[in-house]
């Protein structure tokens, strides 16, 4: 319970890989964030909007190769969303290349895996003060 | 019935009659004229009076027409032939070759002046006609070689046509394109026309063999043919020589690069000249440019394939970073989440993350031996191990040993009818066919059946050919997304949710099928499930037949079946 004032801000994660989300869980809670899970982009963009979260954990590859920057472009154009401060993961190089000038303009966060859950969490602390 | 521009042309040219001379024909109706007119002018003479001057105007006729038809050298001898027929007949004193008068004498030198320059303008119209014919041919032959080389057809068709009309035009005993072998010394008949001499031919003589590799490299035309004068003559050196042309071999090539030997076999040893030869060049730069072209559509489709498969690695290596890094964040987290020395986990976060752990090395694990197979089947280092399998036992085989890991799917077996054998790898194809039903029972909701069939399909129009099916009751799969399923990692959208997966399983799959000449198909309706079906050809006459129709007297097949 290292950062009080982060307690119940409510967090997305998206991601395909199960116990990647299982893992998130257990340490976003433990932090005492309030992470929602979504196993797959698919129909994930609604209800992210709907939950409006405080910060979007997002792998940008998922059950298919576009579905990610897909939920990522939507996010940009979102209202609600497009301030909504999100850290990108993914561990496919070449694309996070082809869009690094895109995500720097929009101040997105990345984290190319593996990469250092820990950091994750003092990024993300960052992130919502 | 369509007949293509080549076609119809080498019609025409078949039907083209060569205007050259016959000597003994014209000869022959000069003579035969000249005997005519006598009879015919002695009766008139009796008739009507004497002929006098007017007679060597009858006499110039058969000359003209020997001439014309045989050319000059016929048209003089008739031309002889008349003048002392006239003087024995009709020039007084008549029944000898004696000249009375000098007016006689000289009517006679006049004619036969007369007759030389009527014949040499006869033979010279006959000879120009011949030559526009063949230049009309020639003409004719390289417009029908520039659409053969425009129209892109086949090579073996445009070489064949080639050769075809090269030997007609030319009238050659033979002409043939010969290639190089890649990478042997060896060399082939790449289109041929008429006989070629053993001797002379690439695939049983030697010397055609090094001829044709010296003019491939040297890009200079060899002559073969009867050699004479070896040896010492009145105490000098005689070099040998080429007595009689049989052969020549002439380079075929474009920017310096021997492409390969077009060989002419003469008939009688008559080398063609000037025209001819020309012709014979043209024909050789156009076998050359249809060579080159072929040899670089080649170099464009390796070009292209390798550019595929360059961006096939390329995103095959995202998929693999992506999956492989997955895994490794989770460990190393999890790792890191156990070693922070200032938290304090309760026994049940302890035994979370090392659950976690343990699972995402075990998709590691299966991730990298997925990998290494797919690699080796892409690599080319899969080689099906083909033996005489009976097929329904395979499947028997695969189910018996799924049945206890999917236990909530029913296994439907439907054997095929009788002993179905074929020559194929089983450890192969029980991988591919264990890959499809593992992948059906991933997604079909639990209690559904899944349905594994064998049957051999033996239409009249297709290849006969082995189809192993399996079908579920799954959720199916998009129409959109059919194509996609087979590329490596590829997974449905939303298929996450349903099962763990890497997204090569059917891959791998496909790629044991295609290594057995094969191909793996779906057919599936959203909501209603899929089936996917391994598709093994057969041939008709041996790889594969009911066991007890196997015939007995050919012994490689029944030791085979053994």
């Amino acid at each position: 319970m290292r950062e009080e004032r982060s307690m119940g801000s409510r967090i997305a994660v998206v991601d395909d890989d199960p116990v990647f989300l299982d893992l998130l869980h257990a340490l976003l809670s433990d932090e005492g964030y309030e992470p929602h899970l979504f196993p797959d982009g698919l129909g994930a963009y609604a209800r992210i909007h709907a939950l409006a979260p405080r910060a979007i954990i997002l792998d940008v590859r998922m059950e298919n190769p576009a579905a990610g920057w897909r939920l990522l472009a939507r996010a940009w154009d979102d209202p609600v969303l497009c301030h909504t401060p999100i850290i990108v993961c993914a561990g496919d190089l070449p694309s996070l290349q082809e869009r690094a000038e895109d995500m720097e303009a929009r101040g997105c966060a990345v984290l190319v895996k593996p990469f250092d859950v820990l950091a994750l969490l003092d990024l993300l602390a960052r992130l919502i003060d | 019935m369509i007949v293509s521009p080549l076609q119809r042309a080498r019609q025409r040219l078949d039907a083209l009659d060569p205007l050259a001379p016959h000597p003994l024909l014209g000869a022959g109706a000069g003579l035969a004229l000249v005997v005519a007119l006598v009879p015919l002018l002695s009766y008139a003479r009796g008739s009507s009076g004497p002929l006098g001057p007017s007679i060597p105007l009858f006499f110039l006729v058969p000359v003209l027409l020997s001439s014309a038809m045989g050319g000059l050298r016929m048209g003089a001898l008739v031309s002889v032939v008349a003048i002392v027929v006239w003087d024995w007949y009709f020039i007084p004193p008549l029944y000898t070759f004696t000249v009375y008068y000098p007016r006689d004498l000289l009517a006679l030198v006049v004619f036969f002046a007369v007759a030389l320059s009527v014949g040499n303008l006869a033979a010279a119209v006959r000879r120009r006609a011949a030559e526009a014919l063949r230049r009309a041919q020639s003409a004719e032959a390289l417009h029908d070689l520039s659409l053969a080389l425009i129209a892109r057809t086949d090579l073996a068709d445009v070489l064949s046509s080639l050769t075809a009309r090269l030997r007609a035009t030319l009238d050659l005993d033979a002409c043939a394109v010969l290639l190089p072998d890649d990478g042997r010394s060896t060399w082939l008949t790449a289109a041929q026309a008429g006989p070629i001499p053993l001797d002379l031919s690439v695939e049983q003589s030697r010397t055609a063999v090094s001829t044709a590799g010296w003019v491939n490299e040297a890009g200079q035309a060899a002559w073969l043919g009867q050699m004479a004068g070896a040896g010492l003559r009145n105490g000098h050196l005689v070099r040998p020589h080429v007595r009689q042309t049989r052969a020549q071999f002439l380079p075929l090539r474009v920017d310096a690069r021997g492409l390969g030997v077009l060989e002419l076999v003469y008939k009688d040893g008559v080398v063609p000249d000037g025209d001819g030869a020309r012709l014979v060049a043209t024909f050789a730069n156009g076998a050359a440019l249809a060579l080159e072209q072929v040899r670089l559509a080649a170099e464009e489709h390796a070009a292209a394939v390798a550019r595929e498969s360059d961006r096939l690695k390329s995103a095959l290596l995202a998929s693999v970073s992506h999956d492989l890094r997955t895994p490794l964040t989770t460990i190393k987290g999890a790792a890191s989440s156990l070693l922070q020395e200032d938290v304090h986990w309760s026994d049940e976060a302890r035994r979370a993350f090392l659950v976690d752990i343990d699972a995402e090395a075990d998709r590691l694990t299966r991730l990298v031996s997925n990998l290494l197979d797919l690699s080796r089947i892409e690599g080319g280092a899969i080689v099906p191990r083909a033996e005489w399998e009976d097929v329904g036992d395979l499947v028997d085989r695969v189910v018996r040993r799924l049945e206890p890991r999917l236990s909530v799917h029913p296994l439907v077996y439907e054997r095929p009818m009788g002993l179905l054998a074929a020559r194929l790898d089983a450890v192969q194809i029980e991988q591919a066919l264990t890959n499809l039903i593992e992948n059906a029972a991933k997604y079909a909701s639990p209690g559904t059946p899944i349905m594994v069939a064998a049957r051999l399909i033996d239409g009249a129009a297709d290849a006969p050919s082995v189809h192993l099916s399996v079908s579920d009751q799954g959720p199916g799969i998009p129409l959109s997304e059919q194509a996609s399923i087979f590329a490596a990692f590829y997974r449905v959208a939303g298929a996450a949710r349903l099962a763990d997966g890497t997204g090569l399983g059917l891959t791998i799959a496909t790629g044991l099928v295609v290594a057995h000449g094969g191909r793996v198909t779906v057919a599936s309706a959203p909501g209603r499930g899929s089936t996917f079906t391994i598709i093994l050809p057969v041939r008709r006459d041996g790889e594969l037949r009911l066991r007890d129709e196997a015939p007995l007297d050919d012994p490689v097949e029944e030791g085979a079946l053994r």
